[in-house]
């Protein structure tokens, strides 16, 4: 059906996590750090969904070829929603953290955080 | 055609999104930024078939994660505004990420994928793997409308969401309860963390 090629999704998905490591690695607010993990782990779930659609089993439907084939297993689509449930609770524990620290120590900014520090 | 040339707009605005949560001055800006990318991936997903996805994608991402982001956004008050948003490491990242990309790229594109269906022949799509119990499953479909009626030679339909359910509640029901206690330790742990 489909006339998108796979590497198209893998392509999208490589420059989505790219984009969000840069921004994890070079961000010096906590927040945007966060939001450059969330990215990344968009990028693996679109991955997931890319691989699920193009490598799933495949049966036909019914005895007669024309009837039309469907999809199989589901497995891909499991992982992808298993992954969003972690990310929500890394989120959730995140910005926890981040505010507890901020209310310690005023600051948002990961230089500052040399609480632990040797 | 149209299908390609909204996959390459949606794909442009997650890409141009993400860029901008990435290079954005102002927290605020950048959380604005990555709720219109998430709404792209979601688009994406639907692209793929994935249609509840989707719809997961825009609840939990676009919905929740979002707001909680933009919460904490608001409660940090922004005390950094007239420093650089980014660290001194710019550059060596941008070549270690850059080359990271490079290498994604051209293994995505040259890598033998062992694809079922898709892009290639339609001759690909009747491989179903010994053992697969297609009774169960394709009767499923049946009931839950996917079989597409007098469509011949079309169209390979994407699972339906009463297979998602069954394969959760089945096959993967472990996960699925570990899953939730994760997710309720992580919140009530985020409530004690949060709390004064």
């Amino acid at each position: 059906m489909t006339a998108i090629p796979l590497w198209w999704y893998l392509f999208v998905s490589a420059a989505v996590f790219c984009i969000g490591m840069f921004g994890a690695l070079t961000r010096r607010n906590a927040i945007n750090v966060l939001m450059g993990i969330e990215l990344m782990l968009n990028a693996v779930n679109l991955n997931a969904v890319a691989f699920w659609r193009y490598t799933s089993p495949v049966a036909d439907l019914g005895a007669d070829e024309s009837a039309g084939r469907f999809i199989v297993g589901m497995d891909g689509q499991v992982f992808v929603v298993m992954i969003i449930a972690l990310a929500a609770a890394e989120a959730a524990v995140g910005l926890a953290l981040i505010i507890a620290i901020y209310r310690s120590r005023r600051t948002v900014a990961l230089d500052d955080f040399t609480l632990m520090q040797g | 055609m149209i299908e390609q040339g909204a996959f390459i707009a949606i794909a442009a605005v997650t890409l141009i999104a993400a860029c901008a949560v990435v290079v954005a001055r102002t927290v605020f800006v950048s959380a604005l930024w990555l709720v219109l990318s998430f709404v792209g991936i979601a688009g994406l997903y639907i692209m793929a078939g994935a249609y509840f996805l989707g719809v997961v994608q825009v609840l939990v991402y676009v919905g929740a994660i979002s707001v909680l982001i933009l919460f904490a956004v608001m409660l940090t008050r922004n005390v950094m505004a007239e420093e650089s948003p980014f660290n001194r490491e710019t550059v060596i990242s941008f070549m270690v990420v850059g080359s990271l990309f490079g290498v994604l790229a051209i293994a995505g594109y040259t890598a033998d994928w062992p694809l079922t269906h898709g892009a290639v022949t339609p001759a690909n799509g009747l491989a179903v793997p010994a053992g697969t119990d297609l009774g169960a499953s394709a009767a499923l479909a049946v009931a839950a409308g996917a079989m597409p009626a007098a469509d011949p030679g079309a169209a390979t339909m994407p699972g339906t969401v009463a297979m998602l359910g069954r394969s959760l509640m089945s096959e993967h029901l472990l996960a699925f309860e570990v899953m939730s206690i994760i997710l309720l330790v992580a919140l009530v742990g985020a409530i004690v963390i949060a709390r004064d």
